[in-house]
């Protein structure tokens, strides 16, 4: 066996191990044999040099050997060799879908297992949404999210549809406990709107809440008219098709339902 | 022609290519896998990595196409031959009767003498 230098003999050991790496989760190459091959290549390539070898001129043998990553094709790895692989050398907006869904998907099942508090879930969800549009940035920058779209969707759904609900249906809320809380009770203590029973409360209170979301979505459809921009960047990569022309649907939307409101309010005596 | 296509297609020409020539390089003889790769690495284009060779050694012999036996060598360690088996020479042979045709119907095509069989 030809004589390496200390430096030499580390780099053949790191080198080998990655020789052992790639090979490990190959089902259709005895790593042990190419082990052997590449041992005797080295020695070979090695034959006739001064000794001890040094550093510069054993890189220079497996430089030609090249990088072992390589010398397998990723179709006769099994799945989760190449999971792996392509986590250590995929291109960096792949990596961060990877990373995004693996977030997404360890997060869930520890949290499911370990009957985590809600503060972790809101941590994973905020996590896996922020590597996920990092990942829509990075893609953004090449033209087009390709496949990794698999990936990063589970990342960004749940947020998203946590922020269009806060968005369209939260004034509701809003409006619901106005009525319920000061217009059903200053309706009840008119002279003439009799003791008020439970299908008036109702009728109010929907109304009232009706009446809050029809203008909360006038409000933002004002605002979207001005800057449409706002929900396709709130909400990429899936608003790219908002335009101004939806800001004027929301708009005409939050009309009909104030003119449906104040005309149960009418209907019903309500002054 | 965009350069990662050209390096794709060289990649999956190659994959092939690169069984073929090492059942012919051992053909009739046994080697060990550096005298291989000393063979092939002449052939332009063919051998990017010479570590590729090795893993296609172990397949094929998986395969049963090539045996090995390890014999002590005067210059060092045991060395690990390589030699084709029965399998792998009729394997080989319907390999090179397919390149064979592959090639010459190219060559054909590149001359522009090639012709619709079916008229």
């Amino acid at each position: 066996m030809t004589k390496l230098s200390d430096e030499a003999q580390a780099k053949l050991q790191e080198y080998l191990d990655e020789v052992r790496s790639a090979l490990r989760g190959c089902l259709t190459v005895d790593a042990d044999d190419v082990e052997h091959d590449v041992m005797e290549h080295i020695e070979g390539e090695l034959q006739g040099m001064q000794e001890p070898v040094s550093r510069g001129e054993l890189e220079a043998v497996l430089s030609r050997l090249g990088s072992p990553d390589q010398w397998v094709p990723e179709e006769e790895l099994t799945w989760w060799r190449r999971t792996v692989r392509r986590l250590r050398t995929g291109p960096e907006d792949y990596r961060l879908a990877y990373i995004s869904f693996g977030v997404l998907s360890i997060g869930m099942l520890l949290g499911t297992l370990m009957r985590g508090p809600a503060s972790y879930f809101f941590v994973v969800f905020l996590g896996s949404f922020c590597l996920s549009r990092a990942a829509v940035s990075a893609a953004g920058s090449r033209g087009k999210l390709g496949p990794q779209k698999w990936l990063i969707c589970p990342g960004l759904v749940p947020v998203y549809l946590y922020l269009a609900y806060f968005l369209l249906l939260f004034p509701m809320g809003l409006g619901g406990a106005l009525g319920d809380n000061v217009i059903w009770p200053w309706y009840r203590s008119l002279p003439r709107s009799g003791t008020g029973h439970r299908l008036g409360e109702v009728i109010v209170n929907l109304s009232v809440a009706t009446c809050a979301l029809g203008l909360w979505l006038i409000a933002l459809g004002i605002v979207l008219w001005r800057w449409p921009k706002l929900i396709v960047v709130l909400f990429r990569p899936f608003a790219n098709w908002f335009s101004r022309k939806w800001a004027k649907w929301m708009m005409l939307s939050g009309f009909v339902l104030v003119v449906a409101t104040v005309a149960v309010f009418v209907l019903f005596g309500i002054p | 022609m965009s350069t990662d296509f050209f390096e794709n297609w060289t990649t999956q020409l190659r994959k092939g290519l690169l069984e073929l020539c090492i059942l012919n390089a051992i053909r009739g003889e046994r080697l060990y896998g550096y005298d291989i790769v000393r063979r092939l690495r002449g052939i332009e284009g063919l051998v990017i990595s010479e570590g590729t060779i090795y893993p296609i050694l172990s397949r094929l012999k998986r395969e049963g196409l090539l045996r090995t036996s390890i014999e002590e060598s005067p210059e060092g360690p045991p060395r690990k031959y390589y030699r084709l088996t029965g399998r792998g020479e009729e394997f080989l042979s319907e390999m090179n009767s397919y390149w064979n045709a592959v090639k010459s119907g190219t060559d054909e095509t590149r001359r522009g003498t090639g012709h619709d069989q079916t008229q």
